[in-house]
């Protein structure tokens, strides 16, 4: 199974590009698509859960097209917007029903069999008869991961999960993530490097439009190898290296400073060392 | 269909656990209770307590409007909305939710008529038998306009922000009030009609009557709602895919469907107005035409037998095919009386097509062989209504007027003064001298003759003429008496069947001796109708045909049926209007102006000899002449009647002043008697 996406563009106006000629092969499994706020991805999920029609381009799940028979494809794909939300004077059970209703689950026992199935899944199965208006943010996203199974989709589109939640359920949550991973597509959009280097299988990220495909996570953190350097300065040196490179991150120790920085060139007195993910992240997105 | 039920069975569920709902429809249920049962206004019962039901539907629509705007900010606040854009049902859910809400006004305008039901029976109206009519009124009055505001209530609001969705749905709210007269605006909008009235009038022999313009414009209101629901949709989603071909062309036809049936709805106002039309185009009447004296003959040939088959509702139009069998002709000519505005289609004398000259009110047909004839007409058209009644749901239609060949050359209209520089025209009774054999058939259903005491579609017997009655009537024999009055008032009027026809006798003996008279005192029936003369007639209250005696209902309508008729119509209906109706009956009035116009003003007179009425209806005359310059037309009667009047108009002392008008009433009739 992949989900193929060919030269897709957005504009939004004659010179403003949302989307840039974007080219994508995402295959089984969990893919993340990672970039800074206004970079292109929500416009990226909307197109493929068909809230907007592009410019241009195809997508092909299965080999179909699947924008020119987007209401047929709607029943495998499921989706979990940013901000989900449900009737809160509904229970975690009747809400389940209601999507599963309008996916087009006829079968009232198969639909409530599914439906058990999926809460114990990610872990609500206590919670099913508690209202959604009770329901703490993680308790919601959990419920907002458990609709989108409802059908069994072959691709599920999750935009920003874990954006809110603390520690504990962000780690709660990519394991439910992991749990439903397979035999589908997964593609999680997000600004949080953990979501993707703990959980994906693959990576793209995504800055003004333009995509950049990376097979494996090792292969994103590879994208900076060599070029990002540490060096210890005093407090009063900071500005003159901020201004003259591009800082990844700042560190206090022993009343020093310990900067890393990216950069092509060498840079005298500093040290070469291995990047973190945010790092490789930072440092595209900075250049 | 299955996943479309349970959507539906979804949205359903989420209704019913908005307590507030039923809160709101509890009120309304109670608000009902306490306008029918608590503030009794006069007049306000039965039908008439339906007519007043605007501001209940006002407040119901601003009920309906606020569910519509609750519902729409609970989706707004719960994040639902982007999710269920991309789901298959989305288009399912949407009008699901229409379905569940036009459910549930539905079931309350169903709980509405069986409340009202229940009312008009504790009330003994009688009004039960049109369960369905109120059940269909209720879903024009309440549950289009409730459904409808429900819906924009909702599309505004998930359109718009509340600084604007709150002001423009109160301007709607406000322009579409049943009351055009709450709104000060030059011209007249067609907005207000959303929410109107039905067109039953105070008529209620109609029943309840609703009318085309009426259902055209609720429809197009409901329509106006889903439009909007659909543009809501389609724009306040997220779901720009949506926004393609097909989207497009919906809008576009959601736009044309707008304009065009504001259009409808703006030419259905036409259509509203009460469907008993005052129908007064007497344009091609010549007056003085009217006041010329002919030289009338008495009627060739006697009418032996006739048949009637009246043809199907048709709005206002009467059609009708008749068969008379004449016999005793003289000559070669044959005169009928019948209605200018009637067209006969065709005629056959003894089965051959004949040839026919029509002038003004007159059939005339020549080259007659036989003394007996076989004659029949086709006939079709619309008749005033001083003439005949006919709508579509109904028909009076006396035998006195010539809405059917009167054999004999016959004066139909009278001119009478009614003041403003007017003349209007009454009816001049045309009444047969004898009996003859008699067929009624029709196509309409439950019509009342005077040949039974039962409704029916085809009678058989003899009169003088063929009577007609059709409309939510109800008829019996009580004691030997066929008393028809409408459902609503059948159970008022007939329990004291007895007394009026008592109380009708003795005012017929007495006038009898007073004026010295031969008065025929049989009373065979008793209809309570509308007499729909307009207050062109003698007497705009009562009428007598032979032994029918008509009441006008309407003017007599003692709506709260707190008082015993006999007291309520004492009151209202005064020994006068009886006298004036005997004596016209008996005054010569053909090629006569000043008879009619002053015959109930010399008759009050009479009675209480007070000449203040007599002056001025004098000066209105004198103004009517000289404005329709008809003097130079007055007959030379005429000019005596009036120099008699100037004359009683002098008399100061009130017994004077009574035998003075007496004495010229006697006179009219003696002068009728030697004719």
């Amino acid at each position: 199974m992949s989900l193929v996406i060919k030269n897709i563009t957005k504009k939004y106006s004659k010179k403003k590009y949302a989307l840039n000629s974007v080219n994508m092969e995402i295959p089984n499994g969990i893919y993340g698509l990672v970039g800074p706020n206004g970079a292109g991805k929500t416009t990226l999920m909307r197109i493929l859960v068909g809230l907007i029609k592009p410019n241009e381009g195809e997508i092909f799940l299965n080999n179909q097209c699947m924008l020119k028979n987007i209401d047929y494809f709607r029943q495998k794909i499921g989706y979990l917007p940013q901000e989900f939300g449900c009737y809160k004077n509904l229970t975690v059970k009747e809400c389940m029903n209601t999507i599963a209703i309008l996916k087009g689950l006829n079968n009232k026992n198969k639909r409530l069999e599914q439906i058990d199935k999926i809460l114990k899944e990610v872990n609500l199965s206590n919670e099913s008869l508690k209202k959604v208006g009770n329901l703490s943010g993680g308790m919601r996203r959990r419920l907002g991961i458990a609709q989108t199974i409802i059908g069994n989709p072959l691709l599920i589109i999750v935009d920003e999960p874990t954006a809110g939640l603390d520690p504990e359920e962000r780690i709660r949550f990519r394991g439910v993530i992991r749990k439903i991973a397979t035999n589908r597509i997964i593609l999680i959009s997000t600004h949080i490097i953990e979501d993707v280097k703990n959980n994906c299988d693959g990576i793209s990220l995504i800055k003004n439009g333009v995509i950049k495909q990376f097979n494996s996570f090792k292969e994103f953190e590879e994208l900076s190898v060599g070029k990002v350097w540490q060096k210890t300065i005093s407090e009063e040196e900071f500005e003159l290296y901020e201004n003259k490179y591009n800082i990844l991150s700042s560190n206090t120790i022993d009343n020093k400073l310990v900067i890393r920085i990216y950069s092509d060139e060498r840079i005298s007195n500093a040290e070469i060392v291995k990047p973190s993910a945010e790092e490789g992240y930072l440092s595209w997105i900075k250049k | 269909m299955l996943l479309f039920f349970k959507t539906l069975s979804l949205e359903l569920n989420f209704l019913v656990r908005k307590v507030y709902i039923f809160a709101i429809f509890l009120v309304s249920i109670i608000y009902l209770n306490f306008g029918y049962n608590i503030m009794v206004i006069e007049g306000l019962r039965g039908i008439n307590f339906l007519e007043t039901i605007t501001f209940f539907v006002m407040i119901l629509t601003m009920g309906s409007m606020v569910l519509g705007i609750l519902n729409a900010t609970q989706e707004k606040r719960c994040n639902f909305e982007e999710l269920s854009n991309v789901l298959p049902g989305f288009w399912r859910r949407h009008f699901a939710k229409i379905f569940s809400w036009s459910l549930i006004s539905l079931i309350y305008s169903i709980t509405v008529t069986i409340v009202l039901i229940y009312f008009f029976k504790k009330d003994n109206t009688g009004l039960e038998i049109f369960s369905l009519e109120i059940f269909l009124f209720n879903l024009l009055q309440l549950f289009i306009p409730m459904i409808s505001f429900w819906i924009i209530g909702y599309s505004i609001e998930k359109m718009f922000k509340k600084t604007i969705s709150w002001p423009l749905l109160i301007s709607l709210w406000y322009f579409t009030l049943p009351f055009d007269n709450f709104l000060y605006f030059p011209v007249k909008m067609a907005l207000n009609q959303y929410t109107e009235n039905p067109d039953s009038g105070s008529f209620i022999h109609f029943g309840i009557n609703t009318s085309f313009g009426c259902v055209s414009r609720k429809l197009w209101f409901l329509l106006f709602g889903i439009g909007l629901f659909i543009l809501s949709l389609l724009f306040k989603n997220k779901n720009k895919i949506q926004k393609n071909f097909k989207s497009l062309s919906t809008i576009i036809i959601l736009i044309f469907i707008f304009i065009f049936s504001f259009f409808l709805s703006l030419n259905s106002i036409n259509f509203s107005s009460e469907e008993l039309k005052l129908l007064h185009n007497y344009k091609d009447i010549n007056l003085s035409q009217l006041l010329k004296k002919s030289n009338k003959t008495e009627p060739s040939g006697k009418v032996t037998s006739m048949e009637i088959e009246l043809g199907k509702a048709d709005n206002n139009k009467l059609n009708y095919k008749i068969t008379m069998d004449i016999e005793k002709i003289i000559g070669n000519e044959i005169i009928f009386t019948l209605y200018r505005s009637l067209n006969v289609k065709n005629m056959k004398i003894n089965n051959e097509q004949t040839q026919f000259i029509r002038k003004d009110d007159l059939l005339i047909i020549n080259g007659i062989k036989s003394n007996n004839i076989k004659i029949t007409f086709d006939v079709s058209g619309k008749l005033p209504n001083t003439i005949g009644e006919i709508t579509q749901k109904t028909l009076l239609l006396t035998y006195d007027n010539a809405w059917y060949p009167i054999l004999g050359n016959h004066q139909i209209l009278i001119p009478i003064n009614i003041g403003n520089y007017k003349v209007a025209y009454t009816n001049n009774q045309i009444l047969s001298k004898y009996k003859y054999d008699l067929i009624i058939k029709s196509n309409r259903k439950d019509i009342i003759t005077n040949l039974s005491d039962i409704k029916g579609i085809s009678f058989k017997g003899k009169d003088y003429g063929p009577l007609i009655i059709q409309g939510k009537y109800n008829i019996n024999n009580v004691n030997g008496l066929t008393f028809v009055a409408p459902v609503q008032l059948y159970n008022y009027y007939s329990e004291e069947s007895s007394f009026f026809r008592k109380h009708l006798k003795t005012t017929l003996n007495t006038i009898s001796s007073q004026y010295n008279i031969e008065i025929d005192t049989n009373i065979d029936k008793i209809f309570f109708v509308k007499l729909n003369n307009n207050g062109t007639d003698i007497n705009s209250t009562f009428k007598r045909v032979h032994s029918n005696y008509f009441f006008d209902y309407y003017n007599l309508l003692n709506p709260d049926q707190s008082e015993k008729p006999r007291n309520y119509m004492n009151k209202q209906f005064n020994y006068t209007n009886i006298i004036a109706t005997i004596l016209w009956e008996k005054i010569n009035k053909e090629n006569h102006y000043i008879r009619g116009s002053f015959i109930h003003t010399l008759v009050e007179l009479s009675e209480n000899g007070d000449t203040n009425w007599l002056q001025h209806n004098l000066s209105n005359t004198k103004r009517n002449l000289k404005f329709n310059n008809l003097e130079k037309h007055l007959s030379d009667e005429d000019k005596k009647d009036l120099e008699e009047l100037k004359k009683i108009n002098l008399l100061q002392n009130q017994n004077e002043i009574k035998f003075a008008s007496k004495n010229l009433l006697e006179s009219w009739i003696m002068r009728n008697r030697s004719n």
